[in-house]
C-alpha cells in the first residue's frame, strides 16, 4: 500500500530482541528498572546453575556404596538465601513501584498537552481528538479539501468498500473526481443535484465527506507531535479492549462502563510505530492494530485540520439540544425537570450518595446510569440517554464552556 | 445389609467389624476421619457462599440508596419466622444426635422428623415469599418488570436476593433429604451409640444451613 | 464391592491382576486404579491439548495468514484452538495432573496407609472429571457441526466478551464448574488422609516432601476451588439473564468478574507447581543418596507458598486501571511469594552437595526442572513490577513465563515422577536409552519453542493472535521469532509423544524391576512391586526420619 500521505516521518530504529525502540519520554525509565530486574535474574540463574552443574560433576556417583554425610540442615546459610533474595526482591519492588508512581498518573492540564479519547470497539479504534475530528482504525472521515487521502474512484469500489452502509438517506457523498451522489429513500446512490452539490462544499456538514477508501491501518493511522506530553483517555463501548503502544510503554485497558481510563506518554521521536489491541475480544483480535504517527507540532496542526470535520462546540450544542434540553436548562438555576447544567463542571453537587464534584465520571454516569445518585430535591425519573462516546466528547467540550 | 436383629444381637463387637471400612484401624479413626472431612466440607461451602457475600457488600457500596430502598420492600416479619423456625430445628437436630447417642431410637426418629417438618414449614414461608414477589413483578433478572416506586437499578438487589436466598433454599433441600434418609436407617435401627457418623455428620451440615440464613437475614431484611 | 482378601506379593498378587473385568477397574475403590485411571485420563489430555498447541504453532510459524482458512471462520477457528488448549491443559492436564494421579497412587503408601480416607468419594472425583472433560469434549465437538459458535473467550472466560459470544461458554463453565469439584473432593479427601490416617509413628515432621507439597495443594484447592465454582455459577445466570453483576451494560462491572476469577486462579497456579515441587524433592534425594538438605524449611515453605497465594491476585490485573496503591500492594505481595520459592531452589542445590549422584532418567528431568523452574519463576518477577508490567502485559513474555513455570515446571516434575515411580506402579523398568533421548528432546525443544517468546514479549507481540504482520518497527523480530519457536514446538511435540511410546512400551516389555530400584527410602519402596491391593503385606510403623541416607542416619 503506498502511503500518500504528506506526512513522512524520518527512517527510525528497529526493535532489538530485547528492545523495542525507546520512542517515549518515560521508555527508558521503565527500561532501566528492566535491565536492573533482568541482570539480578541472570546472576541469580547463573549461580544456581553453575552450583547445580558443578556438584553434579564433582559428585556424581562412584559407586553402588557410595556413604553420603548426614547433613541435615544449616542455619546460617539458610538465613543467608533467604534474607539475600528478600533484600533483592524488596529492593526490585521498590524500585519499580518508585517508577511506575512518577510514569502513571496524566499530568494535571499542563500547557500544551495532547488529549485524545480512545474508544474500542469490535474491531476497530476510534481516536477522538477534542478540537473536533476522529480517526478510526478501519476506515476515517476526512476533510476533503485537506485530505491527500487516495479517494473512491467510482460507485462500485465505494460499495465494495462496505462504506456505504454508513450512510442514511439523505446523506451526499463526493468520490474523487467530483462525482457527486445522494443516498436515495430505497437505498440507492444516484446523481446528486447542484443544491446537493453545493452542501458538499460546506465544511460543516459532517456526514458529506469522502471516506478514505482503504481498510489498511498503514492509511488510518492517528496522529500526534512530538515532544508533547499526549494523554490517552481510553475505553470501550462493547468488550474489554487493551490498548498498547509498545515502543511507547503504554498500555492500558479499555473497558465498558461509564469511566475513561487515562494513561498518557511523551513521544520524544518522530515516525509510524505500530499499536495493538492485548485483550481477546473476539474473531478480529489479531485486527484491531494500526499506527500512531509521531510529527512535529506543525504537521500535527495540519493534520487537525485535514480530520476537522465538526467543530466541537457546534456538535455538543447540538447534541445538547436534541437530547437534553427538554429537561435541563443552561441558564443558572434555572429547574425545569432536572437541575440547570450551568456551571456543572468543577461545582459541588448534593445527590442521594453524598455531595459530587462535576466532572466527566459525574456526568457519564448521569446520562448512563442515572439512578445512581438521584440531585437532591428532583425525582428520579432521568431516563438512561444513548449518547455516542463522540457526542459525549463534544457534550463535555460544550458544557465546560457554560458558566 | 445388617438387619436391626443382627445388630441388637452381636453388639459392639459385630460393629467393629462389620462397619469400619477396610482402611480404617479402628471406629474411633473412622469417626474422626469422617468428623474431619465433613469440617472440610463446611470449610468449602463457607468459601462458596462467601463468593455471595463479597458480590452482596460490593454492590451494596455501589448503589447504597437503591439498597436501602429495596429492603424495605421485604417482609422482616416473614424473615423473623423463618429465623425462628431455622433455630427451632437446629435445636431438634441436636436432640436427635442426643438421643442417637444414647441408642435412643425412638427420640432419635421424631426428632429427626420435626427437624425436617421445619424444614417444609421454612420452604411454605419462602414459598410465599416469592410467589408474592413474582405478584408484584419481581421476577430474577431480564423478566424483572417491578413498576413500584423503585429506583432503576433494584433488579441488583432482588437478582442478588433471588440467587442467594435459592441457593441457600437448595442447600435446605439438600439437607432435609440427608436428614430423611438418616431417619430411615435411624428407625431401622443402623444406629446407636458407637455408631452415628452419619447422623452427626448430617447435623453439622444442617447447623451450617442454619448460620447461613442468620447472615442472610439482616442482609436483606433489616440492614435499611 | 472392592475385594476384602489380602493378597500377598510372593503369591503374584497385586493390584493390577486382583481382579478382572472392566466392571472391576470402574467400580474401583482401590486408590492406585483410581490413580492409574486418572493417569491415562491426564496422559491423554496431555496429547489432546498438545495437539491443540501445535496447530497454533503452525498457524503462527509464518507471518501474514497462516494455514487456517483467511477469513471469520479461520479467526475464530484459532481462537478456538488456543482457549481449548488453555481449558483443557489447565483443567483436565495440570491440576488434576499430579495430585490425582500420581498424589492418589502414593498418597496411602508413603503415609504407611491402606487407601485413602473416603475411597468412595475418590472414585466420584474421578467421575466427575469425566463428565467435565466430556463437556469440555462435547463443546469441541458441537461447534463443528454447528450447534454453537466457538468457544473463543480464552481460558480466562473473562466478561464481557464472554457474556456476548456464541461459543458454548455456559457448556465450557459448567464443565469447568464440575471439575472444580472434582478438585475440591480430591483436596479434601487427601487432608483427611494426611490428618488421620498416617502410620504409626509417623509425626508430620516424618511426612515425606512429597506429601507435605499435596497436603500444601489440598488446602488451596479446599478453599480456593469454591469461590471458583460461585464465579463461574454467577457467570452462568449472568448469561442465563438471572443477575447482572457483571455486564456493564446493565450496571454490573466487568473487572469484578476479574478479581473473583484470579481469587482462584492465581492460587490455582501453585496448586499447579506445589506437587510438582514436592516430586522434586523427592528424586533429588534419592537420587543422590543424600538426606534432603533444610526438610523444615521446604516443608514450611509449601505452607507459606500457599497462605500467601491468596494475596497476590490483582498482579493479573495491573493494567486494568487498579489504583496505584492497590498496585503496589498486590505487587508488594507478589515478590513475597517468591522468597519462600527461592528458598526450595537453594534447597534443593545445597541437597546435591556431597552426595552421590546418579543420571538417571527421573535425575534428568530433576535438573531440568531445577533451571526451567527457576527461569520461569524469575520471569515472573518484571511482571509482578509494577513499571516493568505494562510492556509485558498480555505479550508473549506471558505467555513464555506460565510455559516455564507449567510446562518448564510442572509438567517436567510430572515426567520425572513417572520415570521415577513407573517401576513400582507396573514392576517394569523402562528403556533408559530413549527415556533420555526424550529428556535431551524435550529440553531443547521447549527452550527453542518458549525462549524465543520472551523476545517476542520484548516487542509486544500481544497475545492470542490469529495472524501478524511485520509491516513495522517490530516486524523482524516477530518474524524470525515466531519461526524458530514453532521449529521448537515441533521437537518438544516428538519428545512428549515417544516418551509416552517409551513407557507404555515397557508394561509390556520391560525388564522386571526390583523393589526398589533407585534406592529410595520412603515407605512406597517398602511395598511390595507392584504394591497389592492393600499396600502392605505387613503392618507398617515407622520410628525415623523419611530420608535417611548418609553415614549417621536416623535420629537428629
Ligand atoms: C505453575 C504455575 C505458575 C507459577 C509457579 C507462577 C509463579 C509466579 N508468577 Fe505467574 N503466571 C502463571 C503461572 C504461574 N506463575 C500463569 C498461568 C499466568 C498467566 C495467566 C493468564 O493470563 O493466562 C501467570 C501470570 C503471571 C502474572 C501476570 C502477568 C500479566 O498478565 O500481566 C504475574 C505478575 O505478577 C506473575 C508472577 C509470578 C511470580 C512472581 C511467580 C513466583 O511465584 C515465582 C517465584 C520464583 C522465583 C523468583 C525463582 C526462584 C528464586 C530464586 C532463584 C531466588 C533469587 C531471585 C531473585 C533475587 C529475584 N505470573
Ligand atoms: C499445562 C499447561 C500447558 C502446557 C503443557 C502447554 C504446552 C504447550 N503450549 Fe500452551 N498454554 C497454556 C498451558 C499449557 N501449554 C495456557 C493456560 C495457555 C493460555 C491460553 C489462553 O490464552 O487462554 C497457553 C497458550 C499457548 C500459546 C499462546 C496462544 C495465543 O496466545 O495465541 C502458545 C503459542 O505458542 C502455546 C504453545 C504451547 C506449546 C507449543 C506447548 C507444547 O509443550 C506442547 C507439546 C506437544 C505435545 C505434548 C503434543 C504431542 C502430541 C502429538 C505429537 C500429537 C498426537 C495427538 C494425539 C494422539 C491426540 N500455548
Ligand atoms: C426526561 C428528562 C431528562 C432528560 C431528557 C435528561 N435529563 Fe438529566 N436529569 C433529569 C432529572 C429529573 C434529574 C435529577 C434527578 C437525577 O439526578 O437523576 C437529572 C439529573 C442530571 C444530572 C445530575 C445533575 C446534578 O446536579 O447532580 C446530570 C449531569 C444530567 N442530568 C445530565 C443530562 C444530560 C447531559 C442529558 C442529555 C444527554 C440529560 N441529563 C437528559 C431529567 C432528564
Ligand atoms: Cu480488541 Cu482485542
Ligand atoms: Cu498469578
Amino acid at each position: 500500500m503506498n502511503d500518500t500521505s504528506p506526512l513522512t516521518p524520518a527512517p527510525q530504529e528497529q526493535a532489538t530482541l530485547l528492545q523495542a525502540p525507546q520512542a517515549s519520554e518515560h521508555a527508558p525509565q521503565i527500561d532501566i528498572v528492566l535491565d536492573v530486574i533482568n541482570w539480578v535474574s541472570l546472576v541469580s540463574l547463573i549461580l544456581i546453575t553453575a552450583a547445580m552443574l558443578y556438584f553434579v560433576f564433582k559428585y556424581r556417583r562412584k559407586s553402588e556404596n557410595d556413604e553420603t554425610p548426614h547433613i541435615s540442615h544449616n542455619l546460617t546459610l539458610e538465613v543467608i538465601w533467604s534474607v539475600i533474595p528478600m533484600v533483592f526482591l524488596f529492593g526490585l519492588f521498590f524500585f519499580g513501584y518508585k517508577t511506575y508512581a512518577e510514569i502513571n498518573e496524566p499530568p494535571a492540564n499542563v500547557h500544551g498537552v495532547v488529549d485524545i479519547y480512545v474508544t474500542g470497539r469490535k474491531w476497530n479504534w476510534d481516536f477522538v481528538y477534542p478540537q473536533g475530528g476522529k480517526v478510526n482504525s478501519r476506515g476515517s472521515l476526512r476533510n476533503e479539501k485537506n485530505a491527500n487521502l487516495e479517494k473512491i474512484a467510482d460507485l462500485a469500489a465505494f460499495k465494495a468498500s462496505g462504506k456505504d452502509k454508513d450512510f442514511t438517506p439523505g446523506d451526499s457523498i463526493r468520490l474523487s473526481g467530483k462525482k457527486d451522489f445522494t443516498l436515495g429513500k430505497n437505498g440507492e446512490w444516484v446523481p446528486a443535484d447542484a443544491a446537493a452539490s453545493a452542501k458538499l462544499d460546506d465544511p460543516k456538514n459532517s456526514d458529506l465527506w469522502v471516506y478514505a477508501q482503504s481498510t489498511d491501518p498503514k492509511s488510518n493511522y492517528f496522529v500526534v507531535p512530538v515532544n508533547t506530553p499526549v494523554r490517552l483517555h481510553i475505553k470501550s463501548e462493547d468488550v474489554l479492549h487493551s490498548f498498547a503502544i509498545p515502543s511507547m510503554r503504554v498500555k492500558r485497558d479499555a473497558i465498558p462502563g461509564n469511566q475513561f481510563r487515562s494513561t498518557w506518554f511523551t513521544p520524544v521521536k518522530e515516525g509510524t510505530y505500530l499499536y495493538t489491541c492485548n485483550e481477546m475480544c473476539g474473531t478480529d483480535h489479531s485486527y484491531m492494530i494500526g499506527y500512531m504517527k509521531v510529527v512535529s507540532q506543525a504537521e500535527f496542526q495540519k493534520f487537525l485540520k485535514d480530520i476537522n470535520v465538526v467543530d466541537p462546540l457546534v456538535a455538543g450544542k447540538d447534541c445538547y439540544k436534541n437530547k437534553c434540553s427538554s429537561c435541563h436548562s443552561l441558564e443558572e438555576g434555572k429547574k425545569s425537570v432536572g437541575p440547570s447544567l450551568f456551571n456543572f463542571y468543577g461545582s459541588k453537587h448534593k445527590t442521594s450518595a453524598g455531595e459530587v464534584v462535576g466532572d466527566d465520571a459525574y456526568l457519564i454516569e448521569s446520562i448512563k446510569n442515572p439512578g445512581a445518585k438521584i440531585a437532591e430535591g428532583f425525582p428520579p425519573v432521568m431516563p438512561p440517554i444513548a449518547v455516542s462516546d463522540e457526542e459525549m466528547i463534544y457534550l463535555k467540550e460544550f458544557l465546560k464552556t457554560v458558566k | 445389609m445388617a438387619t436391626e436383629k443382627q445388630i441388637t444381637k452381636i453388639g459392639n463387637d459385630f460393629f467393629k467389624t462389620r462397619f469400619v471400612a477396610h482402611h480404617f484401624a479402628t471406629a474411633d479413626q473412622e469417626f474422626d476421619a469422617c468428623k474431619f472431612g465433613m469440617w472440610m466440607f463446611l470449610l468449602t461451602e463457607i468459601m462458596l457462599f462467601g463468593g455471595l457475600f463479597v458480590a452482596w457488600v460490593v454492590y451494596r457500596l455501589w448503589y447504597p440508596e437503591t439498597f436501602k430502598h429495596c429492603a424495605q420492600l421485604m417482609d422482616w416479619k416473614l424473615g423473623l419466622v423463618n429465623t425462628c423456625i431455622l433455630i427451632l430445628s437446629s435445636l431438634t437436630m441436636s436432640l436427635a444426635i442426643r438421643a442417637v447417642k444414647m441408642s435412643d431410637k425412638k427420640t432419635a426418629v421424631k426428632m429427626m422428623l420435626a427437624t425436617v417438618l421445619c424444614g417444609a414449614g421454612f420452604l411454605i414461608v419462602k414459598y410465599f415469599e416469592y410467589s408474592h414477589k413474582f405478584h408484584l413483578g419481581i421476577f430474577p433478572g431480564a423478566n424483572f418488570s417491578f413498576d413500584g416506586e423503585h429506583y432503576s437499578n433494584a433488579h441488583h438487589f432482588f437478582s442478588l436476593y433471588f440467587v442467594m436466598t435459592g441457593t441457600h433454599v437448595l442447600h435446605v433441600i439438600i439437607g432435609m433429604t440427608a436428614i430423611l434418609w438418616c431417619s430411615y436407617r435411624a428407625a431401622r435401627g443402623h444406629f446407636y451409640k458407637d455408631y452415628y457418623t452419619p447422623v452427626e455428620l448430617t447435623g453439622m451440615y444442617w447447623h451450617l444451613v442454619e448460620l447461613i440464613w442468620i447472615f442472610l437475614f439482616p442482609m436483606f431484611y433489616l440492614i435499611k | 464391592m472392592s475385594t476384602h482378601d489380602t493378597p500377598h506379593a510372593d503369591s503374584g498378587v497385586n493390584y493390577l491382576n486382583a481382579s478382572k473385568g472392566l466392571g472391576n477397574w470402574l467400580l474401583t475403590l482401590d486408590h492406585k486404579r483410581i490413580g492409574l485411571m486418572y493417569l491415562w485420563s491426564v496422559m491423554f489430555f496431555l496429547l489432546v491439548g498438545g495437539a491443540f498447541a501445535l496447530l497454533i504453532r503452525l498457524q503462527l510459524a509464518f507471518p501474514g495468514h497462516g494455514f487456517l482458512p483467511q477469513d471469520a471462520s479461520g479467526k475464530d477457528m484459532y481462537n478456538e484452538f488456543f482457549t481449548l488448549h488453555g481449558v483443557i491443559m489447565v483443567f483436565l492436564v495440570i491440576i488434576p495432573g499430579i495430585p490425582a494421579a500420581l498424589g492418589n497412587f502414593f498418597l496411602p503408601l508413603q503415609l504407611g496407609a491402606k487407601d485413602v480416607a473416603f475411597p468412595k468419594l475418590n472414585l466420584i472425583s474421578f467421575y466427575l472429571y469425566w463428565v467435565g472433560a466430556i463437556m469440555a469434549i462435547v463443546a469441541i465437538i458441537g461447534s463443528n457441526f454447528g450447534w454453537w459458535g466457538r468457544l473463543d473467550t480464552g481460558w480466562t472466560f473473562y466478561t464481557s466478551y464472554s457474556i456476548v459470544t456464541s461459543g458454548p461458554v455456559i457448556l465450557a463453565v459448567s464443565a469447568a464448574f464440575i471439575l472444580g469439584f472434582s478438585s475440591i473432593f480430591t483436596g479434601l479427601n487427601f487432608v483427611a488422609t494426611i490428618h488421620k490416617m498416617r502410620c504409626p509413628g509417623m509425626g508430620w515432621y516424618r511426612m515425606p516432601l512429597f506429601l507435605w507439597a499435596v497436603y500444601a495443594t489440598a488446602i488451596i484447592q479446599v478453599l480456593a476451588t469454591p469461590v471458583l465454582g460461585i464465579t463461574l455459577l454467577m457467570l452462568i445466570m449472568e448469561k442465563l439473564d438471572i443477575i447482572h453483576v457483571f455486564n456493564p451494560d446493565k450496571g454490573g462491572d466487568p473487572i469484578l468478574f476479574q478479581h473473583f476469577f484470579w481469587f482462584y486462579s492465581h492460587p490455582a497456579v501453585y496448586i499447579m507447581i506445589l506437587p510438582g515441587m514436592g516430586v522434586i524433592s523427592e528424586i533429588i534425594s534419592a537420587q543422590s543418596k543424600k538426606v534432603i538438605f533444610g526438610y523444615k524449611a521446604i516443608a514450611n515453605s509449601s505452607i507459606a507458598i500457599a497462605v500467601i497465594s491468596f494475596v497476590v491476585w490483582g498482579h493479573h490485573m495491573f493494567m486494568s486501571g487498579q489504583t496505584t496503591y492497590a498496585g503496589a500492594v498486590f505487587s508488594f505481595l507478589t515478590f513475597a511469594v517468591a522468597i519462600p520459592t527461592a528458598i526450595k531452589v537453594c534447597n534443593w542445590v545445597a541437597t546435591l552437595y556431597q552426595g552421590s549422584i546418579s543420571l538417571d532418567t527421573p535425575m534428568l528431568y530433576a535438573l531440568s526442572f531445577l533451571f526451567l523452574f527457576t527461569i520461569g519463576g524469575l520471569t515472573g518477577i518484571p511482571l509482578a513490577t509494577l513499571s516493568t508490567d505494562i510492556v509485558f502485559h498480555d505479550t508473549y513474555y506471558v505467555v513464555a513465563h506460565f510455559h516455564y513455570v507449567m510446562f518448564g515446571g510442572t509438567i517436567i516434575a510430572f515426567f520425572a515422577g513417572l520415570h521415577y515411580w513407573w517401576p513400582k506402579m507396573f514392576g517394569r523398568m523402562y528403556n533408559e536409552f530413549v527415556a533420555k533421548c526424550c529428556c535431551l528432546a524435550i529440553f531443547v525443544g521447549f527452550n527453542l519453542c518458549f525462549f524465543t517468546q520472551f523476545f517476542l514479549g520484548f516487542a509486544g507481540f500481544p497475545r492470542r493472535y490469529y495472524s501478524y504482520s511485520v509491516d513495522h518497527e517490530l516486524g523482524e523480530v516477530w518474524r524470525s521469532m515466531s519461526g524458530f519457536s514453532s521449529i521448537g514446538a515441533m521437537i518438544l511435540g516428538v519428545g512428549v509423544l515417544v516418551s509416552f511410546v517409551n513407557l507404555i512400551v515397557a508394561i509390556y516389555t520391560g525388564r522386571k524391576a526390583s523393589d526398589n530400584p533407585w534406592g529410595g527410602t520412603t515407605l512406597e519402596w517398602t511395598a511390595p512391586t507392584p504394591p497389592p491391593t492393600l499396600n502392605f503385606d505387613h503392618d507398617v510403623s515407622i520410628d525415623r526420619d523419611p530420608y535417611i541416607y548418609g553415614k549417621n542416619t536416623g535420629h537428629h
